[in-house]
């Protein structure tokens, strides 16, 4: 039997325009916990779909225990007992915690009919397992973030995974509820003997429970399966973004120069946000912390009139105002919101670059009867494009098509 | 009790037995031996369209072929018995799996291809339909055998209940039991609330999309079949009016349209609302051109209901879910 029990060597993965993974290796041992890691883009979410059989590899081979195998969709790997835990997408929210976890194998009466009674008792085994407090009758929908991602990890041990996937687990938990996880999984780990690769952007947590690292960048292994012992943090952020850490120096701290452009005033939302205070200077950058689910993004949302604000004031510039839509927000106040979720709300994914970087400013560009030009905008845009290196092959100010906007 | 009122069928029986009382208290007549069984003759085959509606949107989808099907059985069922002289049970035979493999083809183009059904079954609409008026050229088949008359106007002893409506009834039981027992149904639900999750656990989309369209297409031609005993003839117009009632019942009955989310009481509680609602316009002597309004305004009403209550439930709660 081999030490590992999970190995793929030199896979590569190719999609249009894009090479993913570009001789990608990676190797679990048996009853490890594997950090893997890199920046946003860097091909770990390939490798993990290439090892839960969503994606195959254009070339490249993939061992289990050992074993050369093939994986050719999702169940495979799951045959073989691998699991992965999405942050919370993998639940169905209108079942029960119960039938969730047993909707890959529903246990059936002597009719062919689902068991529910049987479905109560056996996930009930699983969640105690966990040391979970959860009724299997509760709908999934009425948990919280933090028990559901629980609720997927005693999935994936209900259907015997030996090797399973976490993939940020701890993005939208609470520092206890992260500790209790890793007190989890180091469980499962020792009892179980499951192996887990976990992907997190928080290098605490990796040095906290993780044996070994793998550390992808642009596709390529910037190192394999490394013993975390002979790493520190700071190789760690050379290995994943390919240059040292360069903390950044604020360029200038704003004391007690108060040149507030934007405060919110005991401000309450339609969204349920209560007595929520800012202040924003002049050149200043605020980070608004918190928790998945806390309702950051929202805030935000109801900031610029997508949402309603219901109670409170709204300052900017000195002047109480009332925010009714995005529209009005960018317009009138220049207050301008950039998605996190680039792909639903950032942008028209099947519009070329000119049209994307310039919706927002078509009614300031446009001539007489609303009539842009590709000419015009490249003219407005062209200089933002190319400071911000975005990579796209349409060759500005050449293009003289005349479309109706 | 509260938790009856929150099941999405308990309102809509208080709607159906208020506004039943209500209209018997007006009228009289809506409670006569008569408008009961014309009440429960329409009831009988509504159901089951409804139902073949219902499973298509369970999985997130929709069929808008389902009167198209039921037409096409419905003059090959009369049809194969009046021009071929087969006999009835075969005719009804053959006219299910008429009705299952036109299921089939919705579902395998859909599934394979993954363009929306919507598309799929506008297309297969005018197939199906195009069939239909090439074998009959418009013209209905009046032959319909004795034997299938007699079933289409027998009532149970001397109730007015129709014979016609024990099948429906069956049906719906055992969808009950489908959607809600069996292991495929599940995962026509669980399909339904996210296909990527579904996917992920492991859930063929192939097999749950291609099953729950051929279910829909057998019964659709169940309800073809059944409206030709009703009728006693098979003529080319069967399942050109289905198609708004078809999504009114379950979408009266909480059914959500983008899928994961129906109940088959709740659904078969819709019909009972529609044809009630239907019937009292004639009773009331409302002009039978008119009904069509009623019927869209029911669903927007429906829709608005549902959506108000999933804003409740979901939106807030998907926000601040902390404890």
């Amino acid at each position: 039997m081999s030490e590992f029990c999970l190995e793929i060597s030199s896979a590569n993965k190719s999609f249009p325009g894009v090479k993913a993974l570009d001789q990608a290796s990676f190797r679990l041992r048996k009853g490890s916990i594997h950090a893997l890691l890199g920046e946003n883009g860097a091909g770990k979410s390939t490798l993990i779909k290439i090892i839960t059989g969503v994606h195959k590899q254009d070339s490249g081979k993939l061992f289990i225990n050992g074993k050369e195998e093939t994986l050719n969709n999702p169940n495979d790997a799951t045959k073989f007992g691998i699991s992965v835990v999405h942050q919370e997408r993998n639940l169905i929210r209108r079942f029960s915690v119960g039938e969730n976890l047993m909707l890959n194998n529903l246990p059936k009466t002597a009719l062919g009919l689902i068991d529910y009674d049987e479905i109560t008792i056996k996930s009930k085994k699983w969640l105690e397992m966990m040391d979970l407090d959860i009724d299997p009758k509760t709908v999934v929908s009425e948990l919280t973030v933090a028990k559901m991602q629980l609720c997927e990890i005693a999935k994936a041990l209900s259907l015997r995974a030996k090797i399973l996937l976490l993939d940020e687990p701890t993005s939208s938990l609470s520092p206890q509820e992260s500790e209790n996880l890793f007190a989890l999984l180091k469980k499962i780990v020792r009892d179980e003997g499951v192996s887990i690769v976990f992907v997190s952007h928080k290098l605490e947590e990796v040095f906290n429970i993780c044996d070994d690292v793998t550390v992808l960048r642009d596709g390529e292994n910037a190192c394999t399966s490394e013993d975390i012992k002979n790493l520190d943090r700071q190789k760690l952020v050379r290995l994943m973004i390919g240059r040292d850490e360069q903390i950044v120096k604020s360029a200038r701290k704003i004391e007690n120069a108060k040149d507030i452009i934007l405060a919110l005033k005991n401000v309450k939302t339609e969204l349920g946000h209560k007595n929520i205070d800012l202040e924003l200077n002049r050149s200043e950058i605020i980070g608004l912390y918190g928790l998945v689910g806390a309702g950051r993004t929202e805030l935000m949302k109801c900031l610029i009139g997508q949402d309603k604000i219901t109670d409170g004031d709204v300052i900017v510039n000195g002047k109480k105002v009332t925010i009714n839509s995005p529209k009005t927000a960018l317009e009138k106040f220049k207050i301008g919101y950039i998605s996190e979720d680039r792909k639903k709300e950032g942008l028209i994914l099947i519009h070329n670059v000119l049209d994307n970087t310039s919706i927002t400013v078509w009614s300031q560009i446009r001539k007489a009867f609303g009539f842009v030009t590709d000419g015009m905008i490249a003219n407005k845009v062209d200089s933002y494009i190319r400071q911000l290196e975005v990579k796209t092959t349409i060759k500005l100010s050449v293009n003289f098509k005349f479309i109706w906007r | 009790m509260a938790t009856l009122f929150k099941k999405d069928w308990f309102g809509l029986l208080i709607v159906v037995i208020v506004s039943g009382l209500a209209i018997a208290a007006v009228k009289p007549a809506f409670l006569s031996h008569f408008n009961l069984y014309v009440l429960m003759v329409s009831t009988s085959y509504m159901l089951i369209i409804a139902l073949a509606q219902m499973i298509i949107i369970a999985i997130g989808q929709m069929n808008l072929s389902v009167g198209a099907i039921g037409g096409l059985v419905a003059i090959s069922f009369s049809g194969l018995m009046e021009v071929h002289q087969i006999s009835v049970p075969v005719a009804v035979l053959i006219g299910l799996v008429i009705g299952m493999m036109c299921g089939f083809l919705n579902g395998y183009i859909t599934a394979k291809s993954g363009i929306s059904a919507f598309i799929i079954t506008l297309a297969t609409l005018y197939i199906f339909k195009g069939i239909n008026l090439g074998i009959t050229e418009a013209e209905p088949f009046y032959n319909i055998p004795e034997t299938v008359k007699n079933f289409g106007n027998a009532k149970l002893g001397n109730t007015p209940i129709p014979f016609l409506i024990v099948i429906p009834i069956i049906i719906t039981f055992l969808m009950w039991v489908f959607m809600n027992r069996t292991e495929t149904g599940r995962h026509m639900l669980a399909y339904g609330n996210s296909v990527q999750s579904a996917e992920l656990i492991g859930i063929s989309s192939s097999k749950v999309v291609i099953t729950a369209h051929v279910i829909s297409g057998f019964l659709a031609a169940t309800a073809g079949i059944l409206v030709v005993c009703r009728l006693q003839l098979g003529t080319p117009n069967i399942g050109d009016s289905w198609l708004l009632p078809s999504f009114a019942a379950p979408v009266i009955g909480g059914a959500i349209l983008a899928g994961g989310k129906v109940d088959v009481i709740a659904t078969a509680l819709g019909v009972l609302i529609v044809v009630i609602i239907s019937q009292a316009l004639v009773i009331f002597k409302i002009d039978p051109f008119f009904v069509q309004i009623f019927l869209g305004v029911m669903i927007l009403i429906a829709v608005l209901v549902n959506r108000y209550r999933e804003y409740k439930q979901e939106a807030l709660r998907k926000i601040f879910n902390s404890e």
